[in-house]
């Protein structure tokens, strides 16, 4: 056996331009609720070819999209970005086009209340097992959200079956698991740091076990979704029939560590960390938001159940 | 073993509910911003006016300073009550529950006198200036300076995360008036008109309301001594004591245990099919504030009986912050992306869940006192 789950070199290569492209046009708090998804960096992905990844025409697969996600993660970086890769693997390439081209959005959830539905050109209805290419029945009813995205309440006319929903599900949760494990890694990094920096009681605060034991559960924590969303996207593209509850392993472990370094980061922080402009409110809250996509967690538990025969 | 509400205490509690079902109809409009937040702090006046005259203001405070000789159980459960509806009472709470019954402990005839009657009447908004860019949890550490000149103070510094800054009539302010003292023997509280000279009040935009803090300026602010609450170099102390009425002041589990009730209620009612982890993240949400409950409970118990402070105040604060996440998590789980909607109760409970481990006094802290006091492990 071998196990090899770091990233080829030309992932790694799209991975940095990824980070580069990110650094360029805000990253962290930098991405503000004022501007839900600033122009220059949607359409910078889709010239990276990221919003692309995984369809026929775009090529790059499940690893190519978690090199992203990971760096993507790590910036606490806006947009639909799941919905997306998930449309890519059950949309026509024609449908795909404007979407991967970052002209079009792509809203992929279920109805009534669904991502970036204000803003977006196409909907895709999916439960944990199919898929229809839909139309809103009315504009959808604007709803903000607890990361600043521009969501929507409609209900769903449903166009055309867009067959069997099961791939598309577990590359969302693949893409999801490894945004989630970037962004918490970055939280368990920059709370390291600035426990090290900040001096309370004449001491860094990182030498306090309380401050550097729950920040080393979450390292550990990390490490492992890390590895399971890596896994999972391998699995993806070697087509194993592990694949789906690979996957859901890995976005339920993402959204465990997650949710944990957000709260640990908070912790670690203290009141900057509640500020807008400090490094950890806009990714914790972004964390919880990505955290119920695509599908609810209980359709992962399901995914994992039914792997064990259960 | 005696486990029950008196007769008092009930018809106190429907009474209060009656009135709270008159005045906040639905889900009052302040209940969709939070604590710390200036963005009610109008409609609180209001309503602190309105239970001023209902004498459910400052019910625990002596008869002379507008009190009604409530016991500490009639307290709680009019703290429950308000809790759970989002707190309308916002910055008044800290008023009534330590910073008038600080300066009643402490201060002058004159200060009493000019101090407790606005708050007891709700028509007054303070705010506490403790934290400094570098003195955090370790408060001791503040270096706000204040020199004595004539009359006066001559205040230099700067405060950080002070809630309802920007809209208070006065601030509770730590000092350090002797810069050579060891560092818990050189500090005082002064009482600090918001309008005063020198002062520089900057908001930071918060994830828990739009100004959810500010940050404080003092450049030669002039405080009279008159305003000195206790005695010079003994703040400390002073200050201990006030937040020791604090702890438990503010139940918060009520408000989680509500939003919890709630989110269930709306989940049966809209048939969603729930599944096991979410029933049983529910049920340990559930558990959790009842716990929480349980052990603020003991410690109002003890208040009640006259018996000094404990540390099972710190445990049931350590509760309390335990229940309100686990009530987030609970709702995430049940409501799905509906928690997503900024400003709903979720969404709010999930903000404040956050914030609950290091608002009043971190999380870590509390476990080493309890560790400390209720375990008697060594400190080092």
């Amino acid at each position: 056996m071998s196990l090899d789950l770091s990233y080829r070199s030309e992932q790694e290569e799209l991975a940095r331009s990824v980070d580069g492209l990110c650094r360029r046009c805000g990253t962290g708090a930098g991405f503000t609720d004022s501007d839900p998804l600033p122009e220059q960096y949607w359409r910078g992905l889709a010239e990276l070819g990221v919003l692309g990844l995984g369809t026929a025409a775009g090529g790059g697969g499940a690893l190519e999209i978690a090199a992203c996600m990971e760096q993507l993660g790590a910036h606490g970086a806006p947009g639909p970005l799941v919905g997306t890769f998930t449309a890519g693997a059950l949309l026509d390439p024609s449908e795909m086009e404007p979407i991967s081209g970052g002209r079009q959005l792509a809203s992929v959830g279920q109805p009534p209340l669904l991502p970036w539905a204000a803003q977006a050109g196409v909907f895709v209805e999916i439960d944990s097992s199919e898929a229809w290419l839909s139309r809103p029945v009315s504009a959808p009813e604007p709803v903000d959200t607890t990361a600043g995205e521009p969501w929507g309440r409609t209900e769903l006319e449903r166009l055309r079956p867009l067959g069997d929903a099961t791939t598309a599900v577990a590359l969302g949760q693949t893409a999801a698991a490894a945004y989630l494990a970037g962004a918490a890694q970055n939280l368990v990094e920059i709370a390291s740091q600035y426990a090290k920096d900040r001096v309370q009681f004449n001491r860094p605060i990182a030498t306090f076990q309380a401050i550097s034991h729950p920040l080393a559960s979450c390292s550990v924590a990390v490490s492992a979704s890390r590895i399971l969303a890596r896994a999972a996207a391998c699995a993806l593209d070697n087509r194993d029939p592990d694949a789906p509850a690979a996957a859901a392993r890995a976005r339920l472990s993402a959204t465990a560590s997650a949710t944990a370094a957000a709260y640990q980061a908070h912790q670690t922080f203290g009141a900057i960390g509640f500020t807008i402009e400090g490094p950890v409110a806009h990714v914790s809250l972004r964390i919880r938001q990505l955290s119920l996509q695509p599908v609810p967690q209980a359709s992962a538990r399901a995914h994992v159940l039914e792997s064990l025969g259960i | 073993m005696e486990f029950d509400w008196t007769e008092e205490d009930l018809s106190y509690r429907s009474e209060l509910r009656d009135f709270l079902a008159e005045e906040l109809p639905g889900r009052w409009e302040g209940a969709t911003a939070v604590l710390g937040s200036a963005d009610n702090a109008e409609y609180s006046r209001r309503f602190a006016g309105l239970l001023a005259e209902k004498g459910w203001l400052t019910p625990h405070w002596p008869t002379e300073w507008g009190g009604t000789g409530a016991t500490p159980w009639m307290l709680a459960v009019l703290g429950e009550e308000l809790w759970s509806r989002g707190e309308p009472r916002g910055p008044q709470y800290m008023n009534v529950n330590w910073i008038g019954p600080s300066i009643m402990a402490h201060g002058t005839p004159e200060q009493c006198q000019r101090y407790l009657p606005p708050i007891a009447a709700g028509d007054v908004i303070w705010c506490q200036g403790f934290s400094e860019p570098e003195a955090g949890t370790d408060l001791a550490s503040l270096r706000t300076r204040a020199v004595l000149d004539g009359d006066d103070y001559v205040v230099n510094g700067s405060k950080i995360w002070t809630s309802y800054g920007d809209i208070a009539d006065h601030c509770y302010l730590l000092v350090r008036t002797d810069a050579q003292a060891e560092r818990h023997l050189g500090i005082s509280v002064l009482l600090m008109a918001m309008d005063s000279p020198g002062l520089v009040v900057r908001p930071i935009p918060g994830m828990v309301g739009e100004h959810s803090f500010t940050e404080l300026f003092l450049t030669d602010v002039r405080i009279p001594v008159a305003n000195r609450l206790g005695p010079e170099n003994e703040g400390w102390s002073v200050v201990r004591e006030a937040l020791s009425f604090e702890r438990v002041g503010a139940p918060r589990w009520a408000r989680a245990a509500h939003v919890l009730d709630e989110t269930v209620r709306d989940a049966m009612e809209q048939g969603r099919s729930i599944d096991p982890v979410t029933v049983e993240a529910v049920g340990v949400a559930k558990t959790a504030c009842e716990a929480a409950r349980m052990l603020c409970y003991r410690v109002i118990d003890e208040r009640a009986r006259d018996l000094p402070p404990s540390p099972h105040a710190n445990v049931a604060r350590v509760a309390m912050v335990q229940a309100e996440r686990l009530v987030a998590d609970a709702c995430a789980a049940l409501q799905g992306n509906e928690i997503m909607r900024y400003g709903s109760d979720s969404d709010l409970q999930m903000r404040k869940s956050l914030a609950a481990g290091v608002a009043a006094g971190t999380y870590e802290v509390q476990l080493n006192l309890v560790s400390r006091r209720h375990l008697r492990l060594p400190k080092n």
